[in-house]
């Protein structure tokens, strides 16, 4: 679960998020919607604690980690994985050497048992264990993505997942098979996503709640039929473009 | 804008720097304690910093110790004291170009090939990465830079001082017309525990420097790939600044204050 309650941030003089309050219960996922630098990715970063808010509280099954120390803030982080914008991978490591990151680092088992959960792990991501000695540098945008998926679900089976700009920079066939994995994540895994995105038709493949964040403001926090009917003229204008799409949405029936 | 107004606000942006590099030293040092040590990326970064800058510093000590053996043998040889080659040029190897050329040589080469690697890392999330996986970059990251350096640098120091006075020695035999015998004699006599003290305890500190000053840029790069060019530039620059200044320093206060005791 996470909670946000009245959540302020700024860089300097510029206030990124405005008293954001939202709640996103056990299993469910929530896609965050906005313009470029609306304060999206920060939210992601907060939940993280790799950033500290400057006024409200962060709860993440039920823990304020705005009040945590940094050894507590590691537990809570190896319950979530996060997927950066662009897979963030280690880019001088193997793809292998990256999705057994976590496993290598924490020497839970030994390198037979971490090549086979690696190439498991290759596999359900729907790439082929052949790509293991490769540098990220050599993959294509999408199997980039794949593989910081990988890297994040590997870790500790996280609760939570957290997705900054997923499907962004890739063409359609790529978009489709990444939104694929996520509701799958979601489906079998049961885990708590949050997608922040500004690609609103991949923003309805992925869940059937939706918060819309405005210069730093939460202005809409619901599902699709309550977005269709929203009323506040700046949801509205965040729409606009995207209005067919939005009365095209079918309801999305896994969560 | 004034003049003054710039040169106060550029005092103010020092001193918060210097004060964020403070604390951040602190946090490296603090990092070497505690139960994980990442033994595979400290062998490395020995090995980098050593065996990496070996050619540059062997080059640079030869080079040196030939300059200055040739130029001393000549100012030596007009008041008939060529036997003291040897001598001079252990106060000036040991003592002073030896740390000093060492320490610049690799803040040029290691500090910067630090700055520019872990920069890139922050630029490309990848420092955020590693957090998220619960793991303290600064520990992973900074701390093997910081052994590599203190473990290697006086070592370097040392080839550097035992080539620099070789180069001093075919200068002497060649050139000046000094025997061998003479020479190292000469090296011999001020070849004491004092000056070899000097030798050791500056590079040291020269590594701390470049250890602390390498990695906060490093740590600290904002602006993409023009932030971590720009923070490499900076990472050389004060690098070399503070060994030459700490040099003084460390050269004052042991001729000052510790004289009687070395």
């Amino acid at each position: 679960m996470i909670e946000f309650r009245n959540v302020n941030f700024s860089y300097g003089d510029k206030q990124i998020l405005k008293d954001v309050s939202f709640f996103v219960p056990d299993g469910e996922s929530r896609v965050i919607m906005g313009h470029s630098g609306s304060g999206k990715s920060t939210i992601l970063r907060l939940i993280l604690g790799l950033i500290g808010p400057d006024s409200g509280d962060i709860l993440i099954d039920d823990q304020n980690i705005c009040r945590m120390k940094v050894k507590d803030l590691r537990e809570i982080r190896k319950r979530i994985g996060m997927v950066f914008q662009d897979g963030a991978l280690f880019d001088s490591l193997t793809v292998g050497e990256n999705i057994g990151y976590y496993l290598l680092e924490y020497a839970r088992f030994g390198l037979p048992e971490i090549e086979r959960r690696v190439a498991e792990m290759l596999g359900f991501v729907g790439l082929d264990d052949e790509i293991m000695d490769h540098l990220p540098d050599e993959l294509s945008g999408g199997m980039q993505r794949r593989v910081a998926i990988g890297r994040a679900l590997i870790s500790t089976d996280p609760k939570i997942m957290l997705y900054d700009e997923p499907t962004t920079g890739l063409d359609p066939s790529m978009t489709s098979n990444i939104t694929s994995l996520i509701n799958r994540l979601v489906e079998v895994k049961h885990v708590t996503s949050i997608v922040v995105t500004h690609q609103i038709a991949d923003a309805f493949e992925l869940a059937n709640k939706f918060i819309v964040i405005d210069h730093g403001q939460l202005i809409f926090d619901g599902s699709i039929a309550q977005l269709r009917n929203c009323e506040d003229e700046r949801v509205v204008d965040f729409l606009r473009p995207f209005r067919e799409s939005v009365a095209n949405v079918k309801k999305i029936d896994f969560i | 804008m004034n003049i003054f107004r710039l040169i106060i606000d550029k005092l103010k942006y020092t001193a918060y720097e210097s004060q964020q590099l403070f604390f951040f030293s602190l946090k490296m040092v603090a990092s070497l304690f505690g139960r994980k040590i990442y033994w595979a990326e400290t062998i490395e970064q020995m090995y980098m910093t050593g065996v990496g800058s070996l050619f540059l510093v062997i080059l640079t000590g030869i080079s040196a110790g030939q300059g200055m053996a040739l130029e001393f043998s000549n100012e030596l040889g007009d008041f008939g004291a060529k036997g003291y080659l040897g001598r001079v040029m252990v106060l000036a190897i040991v003592r002073e170009l030896g740390p000093v050329l060492t320490g610049i040589m690799v803040a040029a080469r290691v500090a910067a090939g630090i700055t520019a690697e872990i920069g890139a890392m922050k630029s490309s999330h990848q420092l955020d990465a590693m957090v998220a996986f619960g793991i303290d970059p600064i520990k992973k990251l900074a701390a093997p830079r910081l052994i590599g350096l203190m473990t290697m640098v006086p070592v370097l120091t040392i080839i550097c001082d035992v080539i620099g006075l070789l180069g001093g020695w075919i200068i002497a035999i060649f050139i000046s017309n000094i025997t061998s015998t003479t020479y190292w004699v000469a090296v011999k006599e001020k070849l004491i525990f004092g000056n070899i003290f000097v030798g050791i305890v500056k590079p040291i500190f020269f590594s701390l420097i470049i250890a602390f000053v390498s990695c906060y840029k490093g740590f600290m790069s904002e602006g993409g790939t023009k932030g971590v060019g720009r923070s490499t530039t900076e990472s050389v620059m004060v690098s070399s600044i503070s060994i030459l200044v700490s040099n003084f320093v460390i050269t004052k206060i042991i001729s000052g204050y510790l004289k009687g005791y070395l």
